[in-house]
């Protein structure tokens, strides 16, 4: 993958695979090192979480594809860590740290895109979003949308072309001055 | 987007719309999602879909995802419904053919044969 966004949107979708209802992203960064965190509260895993990170391993119940295992390769080209929780009936948290000096780590790329790719695909899902970087965060959390959508669904073209400048905006907030 | 007022000005305006446009026959698009259609540009091929949608002011539509379906070399892959029509799946999608199939088929009916990989 060109960028860790399309890994994460690879993740977002097993965990709608997993019939996840709530899902949370969290992307923490600072000038050494960048942690993302997923939290879902879907079918979670049955059995020892680490087999989900081989390639060969597949399951036939679950349509899960090689999301983790992309993860688990730039997690060891780069030396950084990985945690993988979750049992049966208690969703799945996923997270990973990369330090940001090494070489093979892609860049985060398009994140607000990720986010409305998985929103215009699964509207049904209560997405929250929280991006933190040095002393600044900001967050984002659909149900509020929909709320205030009432019948007018979230991922009606417009919508989500109003969604996208409004994430991008706070994006440019976080990045920019000090 | 501005404030909140902004999204209730929006709301009010795509529900009087809504009440207009709609026909009551929608148009379904299933796009691949899974690892291989993600990193052979399937987020992009979906957004030139939904941007191109709202151009048109055309929202008479579902949006569905899929796993792999076993043409993994033919990724980005493209369904589309359409009543009165063959379902047809389209390969190799890019961004410029994305936004033809939806002047050209979702919304005009017109099936571009040269991308059709599937047809039923």
């Amino acid at each position: 993958m060109k960028e860790l966004a399309l890994n994460i949107l690879d993740l977002l979708e097993n965990s709608a695979a997993a019939k996840a209802e709530n899902i949370m992203l969290i992307i923490y960064e600072n000038t050494d090192k960048i942690h993302i965190e997923l939290k879902d509260d879907g079918s979670g895993i049955d059995g020892n979480p680490n087999r989900l990170l081989d390639p060969f391993y597949s399951s036939k119940n679950k349509k899960i594809g090689l999301g983790l295992p992309f993860v688990k390769e730039i997690v060891t080209l780069c030396q950084g860590s990985m945690d993988i929780q979750g049992k049966p009936g208690s969703g799945t948290n996923i997270s990973f740290n990369l330090p940001k000096g090494c070489i093979d780590l892609p860049p985060l790329g398009n994140i607000v895109s990720t986010i409305i790719t998985f929103i215009t695909l699964h509207p049904e899902i209560n997405f929250k979003y929280e991006h933190v970087i040095g002393e600044k965060f900001s967050i984002f959390d659909s149900q509020e949308f929909k709320t205030m959508l009432e019948d007018v669904p979230i991922n009606h073209p417009k919508v989500l072309k109003l969604l996208e400048s409004y994430l991008e905006n706070n994006l440019k907030n976080l990045y920019g001055g000090n | 987007m501005k404030s909140l007022e902004d999204l209730k000005k929006l709301r009010d305006q795509i529900r009087e719309d809504i009440k207009i446009r709609a026909k009551g026959e929608r148009v379904k698009i299933t796009i691949g999602m899974g690892t291989t259609g993600i990193a052979s540009g399937a987020r992009e091929v979906l957004k030139a879909i939904v941007n191109e949608l709202e151009i048109r002011n055309y929202s008479d539509i579902e949006i569905l995802q899929t796993g792999s379906i076993g043409l993994d070399a033919k990724e980005p892959l493209l369904t589309v419904e359409k009543p009165g029509l063959p379902k047809v799946t389209y390969g190799l999608v890019t961004i410029e053919m994305a936004k033809r199939i939806v002047v050209e088929h979702v919304i005009n009916s017109q099936i571009i044969g040269d991308w059709v990989i599937r047809s039923s």
